[in-house]
């Protein structure tokens, strides 16, 4: 099968960020700093908290926003060149957190405007895509009804088609499973673990659990800066004896220190699973890490 | 303990007044857009004041006068920047959120009129203390109550009108349409001459303010003169009642539809 | 996933693509907008039809008309023209594809101008066809009473719109701007340098040279505002909020 996306984006589009800044207000605030990554194919998770900058590297990488400084080079098109940048996005598939639709635009006219503007020039071939990519996000029934009588859900399904409605070499996806039921997210994974073959992903979630299912890789991100980049099982290694299970009665105050998780037990007690680099009490139970674990000692600077 | 459910419906009034307040006052384009109306009232004013003020005219009249002038240009600019407002909660996606709220609709409604209405109508408070000031300085003391007594009767009350419909119509129409029509409707209803086309300037029915001014004040009139007509303090007090009830039926209307046909 | 072909490389986002992509642009503009565009033209021309009916005076009617063509339509172009500014819930979508946010947005104020620009242009004809016509323009004035003003005001409320990133200062400038003209309508007429920018050449009955060079100086003054606009929209994420939440 031919594709016609330039030579430097045929395949994944492997990006690499340098030394990436981005400040707002006259330089009083800080949103990215000195940010260095290197996505190469595959399924990368983007993890943080809220506030770290992963909506801003997202939209840096997107081409929405220009950075301060560094550089930002996606399958080789440097962004900082208008034609480049432009060549980059149409190769790119976007799905940000806060989805803005046309509320009397149908779902498919939604997708044929969007395809247009992705320079997809030819009717009945985006046509038929349209239909293809509303049929994958199971939305092919209601496909000519307004986006105003579309659920969150739903809405949420048309960001997904229209972000992979372009064949993206690469594919930026903020919470696109939020809103979505079980059955949903699980097809989404499954969507993003088959195209993540021959593309590159960024997947930015606040569900660990989703990036432990799809992602080999992450990125984590926290104050602007990127703490972590690597294999996900080497994130749960950061926790490496950390971990700790502390029960007390229910009703009594928690231990102190980072909680992971809360699980009532039976016999009145609260089982608290803690991050601490010691036991954080006698009687403390040493627990295997997960993903999670690693997450929250890193955000507390534990790992 | 849980705190007692159940939101009265003044306190519910209050809060979102003052939450509206504090979200419509702080926006860059009011201040802007008041002041730059006011300040081209300034800048237009003769020697003795504006409208062609003559010297020696009483100090009822001249507060009066600027009261009117200030009511000519600014409620232009309070519907522009109410236009957007109305519809803000569904805009915004916050709409279902607040209606699961104990807060009822109404009151919500009733303090988004009262909130929006009070901060947009801030900064022409703000420029007409600033010149009841310098007036003062000229005049004497006197002017102070004379001020406020002006502001109150000549052009509060056109604010109000306006703002209730600038509030509730674009519920129907959507703000670019009723920006529009706004515009159109205010020249022809209250700045228009009425030799020249028929028009309601001039009537107890434009919100302008010209009949309170010379009615209460013996201030300036233009298109009520324009008409013959000299109107007494009995047809400013119609004129201000007028103005002020379809105010209030403006901000009633949308809730007695919506309580209606409840979506 | 299948491959995809029919992208090509450096081609262009074409503007126009017949009456389907006009239709969309309609519905994303929205009603009100479209409403907004047509309002002036459909009551004045409805104005004018009742006043004539019931034998209102023809000089009187003759002013209507030069009013309503040179005030009252192009300040209702400008209003739609900048209502489409800022208030796009796709614009971060839009903004991550090939196509130009400039053009977009410059084709939808051009929608809505074209609209209320049409509209003008049917109830122009239909007056002067009518007989009821400012004395002085002639023709010419089926298209230069309007068209200048036009311009100038929406390129100035389309740089303002821009520059405030939104339509409430925009609209709320338009309108003080209309208003000043309308109160220094001496001193405008008076200075040589402010004569033309004064919206209100043909209503004030300025001389045949003043007005023909009037004209010429609201098309010059409103392209330059513009394509300063354009200048602004070369980075379109000033749309966006600064900070995302």
């Amino acid at each position: 099968m031919t594709t016609a996306h330039p030579p430097a984006l045929a395949t994944a589009a492997g990006v690499e960020v340098s030394d990436l800044t981005v400040s707002f207000r006259g330089g009083r605030v800080r949103a990215l700093d000195q940010v260095s990554l290197r996505l190469a194919g595959g399924l990368t998770g983007l993890l943080g908290p809220n506030g770290a900058g992963k909506t801003t590297l997202m939209r840096v990488l997107a081409g929405v926003l220009p950075p301060t400084s560094g550089s930002v080079t996606v399958g080789g098109a440097d962004l900082a060149d208008r034609r480049q940048r432009q060549a980059a996005q149409a190769a790119l598939g976007y799905l940000p957190q806060d989805l803005g639709v046309y509320p009397d635009l149908t779902g498919r006219q939604f997708l044929d405007y969007l395809g247009r503007l992705k320079g997809l020039t030819s009717r009945p071939a985006r046509r038929h895509r349209v239909s293809e990519v509303l049929d994958l996000v199971a939305l092919g029934p209601v496909a000519d009804r307004k986006l105003r009588t579309y659920s969150g859900g739903m809405k949420r399904r048309v960001g997904i088609a229209q972000a992979i409605l372009g064949d993206p070499r690469l594919l930026i996806v903020d919470e696109p499973t939020a809103g979505l039921d079980p059955e949903e997210r699980l097809r989404f994974r499954g969507l993003l673990a088959g195209l993540a073959g021959d593309r590159t992903v960024l997947l930015s979630t606040h569900i660990v659990d989703d990036i432990v299912q799809t992602c080999p890789r992450v990125v984590v991100v926290r104050r602007g800066t990127v703490v972590f980049q690597g294999a996900t099982a080497d994130l749960a290694g950061r926790a490496a004896g950390s971990v700790w299970l502390v029960r007390r009665p229910a009703g009594a105050a928690a231990p102190d220190g980072p909680v992971v998780a809360v699980t009532p037990e039976p016999g009145g007690t609260v089982c608290y699973r803690v991050i601490s680099a010691a036991a954080p009490e006698t009687g403390a139970e040493p627990a295997g890490q997960t993903v999670d674990d690693g997450y929250v000692a890193l955000m507390h600077q534990l790992g | 303990m849980t705190p007692a459910v159940g939101v009265g419906w003044l306190p519910t009034v209050a809060a979102a007044a003052r939450f509206e307040f504090r979200m419509q006052v702080r926006r860059v384009a009011v201040w802007a857009v008041q002041l730059g109306l006011i300040g081209l009232v300034l800048f237009t004013a003769g020697p003795d004041g504006p409208l062609q003020l003559r010297p020696g005219t009483p100090l009822p009249a001249v507060m009066a006068t600027w009261a009117l002038a200030v009511s000519m240009i600014t409620p232009l600019g309070t519907g522009l920047l109410l236009a957007d407002r109305g519809r803000r909660e569904r805009r915004l996606g916050v709409g279902g959120l607040l209606d699961a709220t104990p807060a009822g609709p109404g009151a919500r409604w009733w303090g988004k009129a009262i909130g929006a209405t009070a901060a947009t109508i801030t900064p022409v408070a703000f420029g007409w203390v600033a010149l009841t000031g310098y007036l003062a300085a000229r005049h004497g003391p006197v002017i102070l109550p004379l001020g406020l007594a002006a502001f109150a009767a000549v052009t509060l009350p056109g604010l109000i009108f306006v703002s209730a419909f600038a509030l509730s119509v674009p519920l129907l129409t959507g703000a670019p349409l009723f920006r529009v029509g706004f515009t159109g409707y205010w020249f022809w209803g209250n700045l228009t001459p009425p030799d020249f086309v028929p028009t309601l300037a001039g009537t107890p029915f434009e919100p302008v303010g010209e009949y309170a001014s010379g009615g209460w004040f013996g201030g300036r009139l233009i298109q009520a003169l324009a008409r013959g007509v000299h109107p007494g303090p009995g047809q400013a007090v119609v004129s201000v009642a007028v103005v002020l009830a379809a105010a209030l039926i403006a901000l009633a209307v949308p809730r007695l539809v919506t309580r209606r046909s409840p979506s | 996933m299948p491959a995809f072909p029919l992208y090509r490389p450096g081609g262009r986002f074409a503007l126009g693509h017949g009456s389907r992509r006009l239709g969309l642009e309609l519905l994303i503009t929205g009603p009100a907008a479209v409403g907004a565009a047509l309002a002036m033209p459909v009551a004045g021309a409805a104005l004018i039809a009742v006043l004539a009916v019931t034998g209102h005076p023809a000089v009187q009617l003759d002013r209507l008309a030069a009013v309503l063509l040179e005030a009252l339509c192009p300040l209702g172009a400008a209003l739609a023209a900048v209502s489409v500014v800022g208030r796009d819930p796709a614009v971060e979508l839009i903004l991550t594809t090939p196509a130009s946010y400039r053009r977009v947005l410059a084709g939808r104020a051009g929608l809505a101008v074209g609209l209320a620009a049409a509209a003008t242009l049917a109830l122009a004809i239909a007056l002067f066809g009518a007989g009821i016509w400012p004395a002085g323009p002639g023709a010419a004035g089926l298209v230069l009473i309007w068209v200048p003003p036009v311009i100038w005001l929406t390129g100035i409320g389309l740089l303002i719109a821009v520059a405030g990133r939104g339509p409430a200062l925009a609209s709320g400038a338009i309108a003080a701007i209309w208003l000043t003209e309308t109160i220094f309508a001496g001193q405008a007429k008076a200075s040589p340098l402010l004569r033309d920018q004064y919206l209100f050449a043909t209503v004030s009955h300025l001389p045949p040279g003043p007005w023909a060079a009037n004209r010429a100086g609201l098309a010059l003054a409103g392209t330059a505002a513009l394509a300063v606009t354009a200048l602004l929209l070369a980075r379109p994420a000033r749309l966006l909020a600064v900070e995302p939440s």
